[in-house]
């Protein structure tokens, strides 16, 4: 491809990144803004920048919060990857569930939050695990586990019948043909999915709210008690909002390198 | 050999129903039995039974109509919007361009940020007389009162779920999207098929499946939208975006358990129904000849 | 080839093995991470963030240093946003969670959950001497009633609230609002539409965001016409007076002299309009006085809202309080803690100097609470002679939701003044069957 269409293709990738972004920048700005110019210089750049906020946020728990969130989101994301490819890989290829299996997961991810909350306490705490990040691990489930499975069995669809035959003549047993041929195959998906359920479990935040109160609270609601009484502290909940941005994102940096490489490793040569 | 693959088969279901029965099954029933209760918080120990009056009284009553027009309305538009925005991000992140793993990541953001903080902020944003979008209409001479007035409170909201959600959809394609064999797409170039062609008649097909995904989920999930909406408005001016999720908490905060029982019952079964219908439109056919 | 199944086969078990090992181990880690048996005798009470919230949290400080170990107490404050608040209480105190002992309620709130049988009455607490240190009766009378629900005791005051009418003494004088008619006409002539040399953008605010606030903000209208929300049993909002009340308040959008985002509004933006010298004048709660007067110091001043033409002008208000959650082992603990706070010379003269109205006749007159809060007079007047008292009923939550809900389809226009209250009525009356309060 020619060198200047690389450019012009970059210039495009920028305006539309800025697009995305422009209204976390501005939130950006309030969180830096000093609480008396927020609303009476609206849209003033020109004062000088405070970090009162950030430090207002961080002086209290948030950081065990956000390490809270943290943990939560990442053994979400093992027990939806561990429980989800094996039922997908079922409704696939040993045809089980395609109907009812299928479309019972998806009442579990349309189910009514905040009707199921009084339930959902009360089980959690029949088995005790209330204010128990394990809780939530669990819990979020019922939202990850039904994407992943929908997701996976379309990858696994796409597969053709031939690559999994050629590997069984071939002498590989079900459990190498999973290790070697499938999950190459579908990683751009368990890539994707990866993500997905970090960001849901990771903005999560009624059942947060309904099942944690101390010890386990997540960032979600760490960052909501900047919306007081009647009173909302408008810098400290952007600076809130700026900070749980950041764990996620730097998390995406670190792998970026891979993450690419991992959406990307998928395509069949065949 | 035959005897255990059928064993075999429910073995694979199996963790995903120990797990997901106890903590999806139990809650539902309950909320079957609530709403077809007199329930409220002050009789939550001793309700009345109530038969299918929650039901019949939110079929006969104007709100449920009108909450079903609105997130009819929001929900045809977010989804259409992000799955063709979130298509054609996709194919454009397949040209070659500088920075493309860093710009990967930050069009992320709006999804990883809480709904929550972005529904208080634009709350300020979009406020006449201490917001910036505002501001910017105004230098446009654009005179609206972008919350006061219904159309564009509700034309905001769901340029906010757009603005946010269109990164979850690209995602999504984009990862289908790079399981098309790529030998499927040489052999066409070689047979001299123009870009459209290559997209309409090899790619759109190949990538049917999962768009259809897509759609599903992003329904499922904009009929749940809650948090900003109800930060930012609260459904209103009136009614204008009372969505069928903020119906649902609207009357869980009057302590009327057994209609927000009832109404989630309803939103669920059109919820089911709608996706039943998409997946036989779009899937089936496809499905069968595989 | 059967050496490749059965070297897959042993990778099978491993890899089984390894998933369980992990399993169990994140298990484990997570609950050891949790541990969830208290230590000894402590007490948790939930609180709503704000400024209130931060005076509990430097009185639990001292007392947790001076108090805990005379009382054999410890107490615990636990913080949340105002959004999630009222679902959390709501869900673990119907859900009958240990989580808290202690939580806050307004006044108006304690009657539903006392009815549930999930919070638990004071008064066997009150009358023994053993857990009962001070005289209940320090507590103004007012307060007290409204925190009695079929004439047991359910929760111990903490502060009052009132609103008032905030205007900008160098636009406006106050014989110029203080009647309904006259206050319409003075905000015509600060709204930039109507009198472009205007130095305000609008005459005033209007609690018009469907929230809580909101009805509350219209009872002073209903109760200023001589209105009732409930009389005998029967919703009485919808009567003549009712609809002039909701008439009034529908004007102020009518007539465009509200900002026009008005659904928006509650107590964070009329608090940035009023300080910011966007409306001339406007109702606001008296937790705002102290932010308003430090942005405006003279040039605002604080007076009761208009009346009827003719009339004599209503005070909205409410007591937040603390309750005893019905599940909690640590009652008699709870009940020390929450008389210690309010009742307690240390405890109390404590709060009282950060300038929260607890209303106890010692606080209230207290010097360096008098210091704290220069308005404390004029608000203590104001709930004397114009305070209104709301219904207590275990409807009451209810039905104020669903006012809000009318109310707002009234201020929008998509119902008349007239429909929106008769529709608010009916649902009343059903929810008030199903309480068995209806015509009691």
């Amino acid at each position: 491809m020619a060198d200047h269409m690389k450019i012009i293709y970059t210039i495009i990738a920028l305006l539309i990144s800025f697009l995305f972004i422009s209204p976390i920048l501005w939130i950006g700005v309030i969180s830096v803004k000093p609480t008396d110019l927020i609303f009476s210089e609206v849209i003033s750049l020109t004062f000088f920048p405070t970090i009162e906020h950030y430090s207002n946020v961080l002086s209290s728990q948030f950081v065990t919060y956000l390490l809270n969130s943290l943990l939560v989101a990442l053994f979400n994301i093992a027990l939806v990857l561990l429980i989800s490819i094996p039922a997908a890989y079922a409704v696939s290829r040993l045809r089980v569930g395609r109907k009812n299996f299928m479309f019972w997961l998806l009442t579990l991810r349309m189910t009514p939050p905040i009707v199921f909350s009084i339930p959902i306490f009360v089980i959690f705490q029949l088995i005790g695990l209330l204010d128990n990040l394990l809780s939530l691990v669990l819990v979020y489930s019922i939202f990850n586990v039904p994407l992943a499975v929908w997701f996976f069995t379309t990858f696994i669809n796409a597969i053709p019948h031939e690559v999994e035959e050629a590997a069984f003549i071939d002498g590989c047993d079900i459990y190498n043909l999973w290790l070697r041929i499938l999950i190459p195959i579908i990683m751009p998906a368990i890539v994707s999915i990866s993500i997905l359920s970090f960001i849901a479990a990771w903005n999560e935040y009624l059942f947060a709210l309904i099942l944690t109160i101390t010890k386990s609270r997540t960032w979600t609601i760490g960052s909501q008690i900047f919306v007081g009484t009647y009173r909302v502290q408008w810098g400290e909940l952007a600076a809130a909002g700026i900070i749980g941005v950041i764990p996620p994102i730097l998390l995406l940096f670190i792998i970026k390198e891979r993450l690419i490489q991992g959406l990307t490793l998928g395509r069949l040569r065949g | 050999m035959r005897k255990w693959a059928i064993n075999r088969n429910n073995l694979f279901l199996l963790p995903s129903l120990i797990i997901l029965i106890p903590i999806s099954l139990i809650p539902f029933l309950i909320i079957i039995y609530f709403s077809l209760l007199n329930i409220y918080t002050f009789n939550f120990y001793n309700p009345s039974w109530a038969g299918l009056n929650n039901f019949i009284n939110l079929v006969s009553g104007p709100d449920f109509w009108n909450s079903l027009f609105v997130s009819g309305l929001y929900v045809t538009v977010v989804v259409g919007a992000e799955v063709i925005f979130g298509l054609l991000l996709a194919l454009f992140f397949n040209y070659n361009f500088y920075g493309k793993s860093v710009l990967f990541v930050i069009i992320m953001i709006p999804v990883i940020i809480s709904q929550a903080v972005v529904g208080y902020m634009f709350l300020i944003m979009l406020s006449d007389m201490f917001g910036i979008v505002s501001y910017i209409l105004s230098i446009l001479n654009v005179k609206i009162s972008i919350l006061g007035e219904r159309a564009a409170a509700l034309a905001a909201m769901i340029l906010i779920d757009i603005l946010i959600w269109t990164p979850y959809c690209f995602l999504v394609i984009y990862a289908g999207l790079k399981t098309v064999p790529s030998a499927v797409l040489e052999a066409a170039k070689i047979d001299g098929a123009t870009k459209y062609k290559l997209f309409r008649y090899v790619m759109l097909p190949l990538l049917l499946p999962i768009i259809t995904v897509a759609v599903i989920f992003r329904t499922i999930d904009a009929f749940k939208t809650f948090d900003y909406v109800y930060i930012i408005t609260g459904g209103g001016p009136g009614t204008a975006t009372t969505t069928l999720s903020i119906l649902i908490y609207k009357y869980f905060d009057s302590g009327n358990i057994g209609m927000s029982s009832a109404l989630s019952l309803l939103v669920l079964i059109m919820a089911i129904l709608l996706s039943r219908l998409y997946y036989s439109f779009l899937v089936s056919r496809r499905w069968q000849t595989t | 080839m059967n050496m490749m199944t059965q070297r897959s086969k042993r990778n099978l078990i491993i890899s089984v093995v390894v998933v369980l090992i992990v399993g169990i181990a994140i298990g484990a880690t997570l609950i050891v991470l949790n541990p969830s048996a208290p230590a000894k005798e402590k007490v948790v009470m939930i609180v709503m963030s704000g400024p209130e919230a931060e005076y509990i949290k430097k009185a639990a400080e001292v007392f947790n240093a001076e108090a805990a170990q005379e009382l054999n107490v410890q107490l615990e404050i636990v913080e949340l946003g105002r959004d999630q608040y009222f679902d959390k209480v709501k869900t673990a105190l119907l859900g009958r969670s240990k989580e808290f002992d202690i939580a806050w309620l307004i006044n108006l709130d304690i009657a539903q959950y006392a009815k549930a049988g999930v919070i638990e009455p004071l008064d066997g607490y009150i009358s023994d001497r053993n857990s009962m240190k001070y005289d209940i009766n320090e507590f103004l009378p007012i307060a007290l009633e409204g925190v009695k629900y079929k004439g047991k005791t359910y929760a111990i005051p903490l502060w009052i609230s009132t609103m008032f009418l905030y205007y900008r003494t160098d636009l406006v004088s106050p014989n110029e609002i203080d009647e309904w008619d006259k206050f319409i006409e003075t905000a015509k002539r600060f709204t930039k539409s109507y009198n472009p040399n205007s130095s305000t953008d609008y005459g005033t605010t209007i609690f018009g965001a469907p929230f809580v606030t909101m009805p509350m903000e219209w009872y002073i209208y209903l109760w200023s016409y001589g209105g009732e929300i409930i009389k005998d049993g029967l919703p009485v909002f919808n009567n003549p007076a009712g609809l002039k009340a909701a008439n009034t308040y529908y004007q102020l959008v009518k007539h465009g002299i509200v900002p026009p985002d008005w659904n928006t509004y509650e107590y964070p933006k009329v608090l940035e309009a009023i300080k910011n010298g966007k409306v001339a004048f406007g109702i606001q709660w008296d937790a705002a006085y102290f932010e308003i007067k430090s942005a405006l110091g003279d040039k605002v001043e604080i007076m009761p809202p208009p009346a009827a033409p003719g009339g004599k002008p209503a005070a909205y208000t409410h007591t937040w309080t603390m309750v005893i959650n019905g599940a909690s082992d640590k009652k008699a603990a709870a009940f020390k803690v929450m008389t210690w706070l309010t009742l307690d010379d240390k405890g109390a003269q404590l709060l009282g100097s950060f300038g929260l109205p607890i209303p106890t006749r010692k606080v209230l007159t207290n010097p360096t609470f008098k210091e704290k809060a220069p308005h404390w007079e004029k608000m203590y007047n104001q709930i004397l002679n114009y305070g209104h008292s709301l219904p207590v009923a275990a409807s009451f939550s209810p039905i104020q939701d669903r006012l809000i809900f009318y109310l707002s389809k009234m201020l929008s226009g998509e119902l008349t003044p007239q429909d929106a209250l008769n529709k608010a009525a009916e649902e009343a009356v059903n929810i008030m069957k199903e309480a068995g309060e209806y015509g009691a």
